[in-house]
């Protein structure tokens, strides 16, 4: 069978002075009819630069320096831009990362999709119209008249990715690129995009292109599989080999990376350093925090897991005083931390620490990593004299070299942006750590890194880790009890390895059976334990 | 980093102005408050811009007008800058009663005509170097309080403020040390507009007669005092209006050179 979408030889070259020459370099690949081909790897691998050279849609200074891409027949490579666009949205088409942005929020969603046709071809006003909502009926949408009439700010994020993935194949495109589809939504949502995903594949008219970082959702999802690095391609194959078989150590690094669904055995409790009762949060007449109890033990991790919108953030906030609860009372190392006013405030503090979600908004891109260490450290309660040297021993132990300590945040990855603001955070000696969604924004290498620092540290200094998370495998990675929450409640709590297993609420059972890519031993055995770390140093 | 054009021609033009200010005193060929032979068309090697109304040297006064212009825009720009920039850190970082009582009085100055309101400063008090200042701070304080304002409101949501502040960094801190430098670009592009629109009023004033009290020189008092004769003497009013020009123009350029660099 020919290929619909055949690469060959594809270089895209960078700008002069970037940290290599080339974007993609020496590509090649075949997508079939009815496939899903999945391109794997690490950001800055090159495979979101791939999709948009497909696209014919490179950012302005980037150009194909050689190689071809054909589209059936079509040679893509090299066609003008007045033929590209009657291709694109036409024959290629793509489902975008951020379906929010993608839409447009000034029109109907009915309009959106109608205007692809407009573009595309010549049918009447009313067949436009009727095929605009045979389209949202087939992506399973609820109450199609509604929808249709609703501007994309109304709809939740799921509905309006089944919406652009609509607009995608009104014109019943040859080839589907998806890129990172489902990165934005919630476990719950991500599963049902990909059950419409593997139904499209199922009716054999397109080939999907699936961008993603995510080996679960590749598990879930593909037929084949191309490792990205580096702008090459270190491997391809059949999924079920690929995944089973790896031949490439950068492909078996990537996969030994990814948490497996396991709990580790609970560590003895120990005193609460950290308690909130009844904590409650409302703005305006929403409440975005409901009531929460909980109890942070010396030494330990809790993980509080939950969608967007559940309040998880709010409760991070709320812990470390970024924010004021509307009602409840917390308590750290035994005093009320609420009662606290000013420069007391400002000194106790130190003991409750928090580590941001996005590594490239938590450093001051004025200041160097050295001086945000250092100013740590002086508040925090060593002398001036002695910061710097303390700051250079943080930077050591969170494994970032000396020359660091100079450098502004613009000339670290994000992997080494979190270990500054993890040793920000170390440096006022705090004895609670808030980590707010701290790996999510990385590489799955990268991200288990940093959670083996986390959980070394934690063994070595005996902090207590409340580690705010919307994956379950992460969860079970690095947490002693697990914290469910929903609109605002905790609606389960307990010893991880028992969440997981024998989750008894439905939400937590929703959520576990959404975790993407569970292997058939996972799903039928449930999580297996771990053997528990050494105990804490007293 | 490679200079925009803009940029190198913007400085060139300004620090020509500069010079040509502090050496004013050595440059100048002629006394600008002498009167030699009037009404001479430029040319002439002696006075090669020509001589005005009551014979005085046209280049000499333009010369020393460059001093109040560049000093007295310099001023009024920095001093609403402190001003600004002060009000605007702590009403964006701290929001609340205080944001709404700064914000009060910044709209409701700016809700006046700004000539309107240099008019009624500069009648109130009178036409003197410091009243000139004082007129044109009135206008530009609360403009420059609301773009940092506006800046300091979207950097106060950043995870790095909340950092310092769960590490109990003192207000004065956040605001100087955390907020102002990443302010700092978007407000060097402003300052130089600003000290172009000062530069502006400040010729706008002294040709309403509301500037520099006479026989000073100045450059909008030295088109006023030609506009009658514009016709049949052009010299009188094309030689300042150039000068006024070239100094906004150049400024302009700089703050375009520095939106241009930042990118």
């Amino acid at each position: 069978m020919t290929p619909i979408l055949s690469i060959r030889n594809l270089t895209v070259a960078l700008p002069k002075g970037g940290d290599r020459a080339f974007a993609v370099e020496d590509v090649s690949l075949d997508l079939h009819r009815g496939e899903i081909l999945c391109v794997v790897g690490a950001s800055g691998s090159g495979k979101s630069i791939l999709s948009a050279a497909v696209m014919g849609a490179l950012p302005g200074r980037l150009a194909i320096a050689g190689g071809e891409i054909r589209l059936g027949e079509t040679l893509l490579t090299g066609l003008p831009d007045a033929a590209l666009r009657r291709i694109r949205g036409n024959r290629i088409a793509m489902i975008p990362q951020e379906p929010i942005a993608a839409l447009n929020p000034a029109m109907t969603v009915s309009r959106q999709i109608e205007e692809v046709f407009e573009l595309h071809s010549d049918l009447a006003r009313p067949v436009r119209r009727a095929r605009a909502r045979d389209l949202l009926e087939a992506m399973h949408l609820p109450d199609i008249d509604r929808v249709a009439a609703s501007y994309p700010h109304q709809l939740s994020g799921g509905q309006c990715q089944r919406i652009a993935i609509a607009m995608g194949l009104a014109m019943h495109p040859d080839v589907l690129i998806a890129d990172e589809p489902t990165t934005a939504l919630d476990a719950t949502t991500q599963a049902q995009i990909l059950k419409l995903i593997r139904e499209l594949k199922a009716t054999g008219e397109h080939g999907v292109l699936f961008i993603t970082h995510d080996f679960g959702v590749v598990r879930d999802i593909a037929d084949r599989i191309a490792v990205m690095e580096a702008g090459r391609i270190v491997e391809v194959g059949e999924a079920a080999r690929v995944l089973a078989a790896p031949q490439h150590p950068y492909t078996r690094a990537l996969l030994a990376a990814v948490p497996r669904l396991e709990a580790r055995a609970v560590r003895p409790a120990a005193e609460a350093v950290l308690t909130a009762k009844g904590l409650t949060k409302s703005y305006g007449a929403k409440l975005a925090l409901d009531g929460v109890d909980i109890s942070l033990e010396r030494g330990t991790t809790l993980a509080i897991v939950g969608e967007s919108g559940s309040g998880k953030s709010t409760l991070a906030r709320l812990l470390v005083r970024i924010a004021e609860p509307t009602g409840g009372s917390i308590d750290v190392g035994g005093a009320n931390f609420l009662a606290s006013r000013g420069s007391a405030l400002r000194r106790s503090r130190r003991q409750i620490q928090m580590i941001f979600q996005d590594p490239f908004g938590a450093l001051n891109p004025r200041r160097t990593a050295g001086d945000i260490i250092a100013r740590a450290a002086t508040l925090g309660g060593i002398h001036r004299a002695e910061a710097k040297a303390r700051a250079l021993e943080l930077l050591a132990l969170v494994g970032l070299p000396a020359d660091a300590y100079d450098r502004r945040p613009a000339a670290f990855s994000g992997g080494q942006r979190q270990r500054i603001g993890i040793a920000r955070a170390l440096a006022m000696a705090p004895q609670i750590l808030i980590c707010d969604e701290s790996v999510s924004a990385l590489d799955v290498l990268v991200q288990a890194q940093v959670l083996e620092l986390l959980a070394d540290l934690q063994a070595r200094l005996g902090i207590a880790i409340l580690f705010i998370t919307h994956d379950l495998r992460t969860a079970g990675a690095i947490a002693d009890r697990i914290a469910v929450m929903q609109h605002g409640r905790i609606v389960e709590q307990g010893d991880a390895p028992a969440i997981l297993s024998t989750p008894a609420h439905d939400y937590t059972r929703a959520l576990v059976a959404a975790i993407p890519g569970l292997s058939a031993t996972e799903r039928a055995l449930g999580p297996s334990i771990r053997p528990a770390l050494p105990p804490l140093p007293r | 980093m490679k200079r925009p054009p803009a940029l190198v021609i913007g400085v060139a033009i300004v620090a020509l102005w500069l010079l040509v200010a502090v050496f004013a005193p050595v440059i100048a060929p002629h006394d600008p408050l002498v009167s030699f032979k009037p009404l001479l068309r430029p040319g002439a090697a002696a006075f090669p811009l020509g001589t005005d109304l009551l014979g005085r040297d046209i280049l000499s006064r333009l010369i020393w007008g460059a001093r109040p212009v560049i000093f007295l825009s310099l001023a009024a720009t920095l001093i609403a800058y402190i001003i600004g920039v002060g009000a605007g850190l702590l009403a964006g970082y701290r929001r609340g009663v205080l944001d709404a009582g700064f914000s009060f009085i910044a709209n409701v100055i700016l809700s006046f005509p700004v000539l309107v309101l240099y008019l009624v400063v500069i009648v109130a008090l009178g036409p003197s170097y410091l009243n000139v200042v004082i007129a044109v701070t009135f206008g530009s304080a609360p403009a420059v309080f609301r773009i940092v304002r506006a800046i300091a409101i979207d950097i106060a949501g950043r995870d790095y403020i909340a950092a310092a502040v769960t590490q109990g960094e003192p207000t004065w801190r956040i605001l100087l040390i955390e907020i102002l430098p990443n302010a700092a670009p978007a407000l060097a592009v402003d300052f130089c507009l600003r000290l172009g629109y000062s530069a502006i009023i400040i010729g706008s004033l002294g040709f309403l007669g509301l500037g520099l009290p006479p026989p000073a020189p100045d450059w909008g008092g030295m088109v006023t005092d030609g506009r009658a004769l514009a016709f049949a003497f052009p010299h009188l009013v094309i030689f300042p209006c150039i000068a006024i020009s070239s100094l906004v123009l150049a400024l302009s350029l700089i703050a375009d050179g520095l939106r241009e660099a930042r990118q």
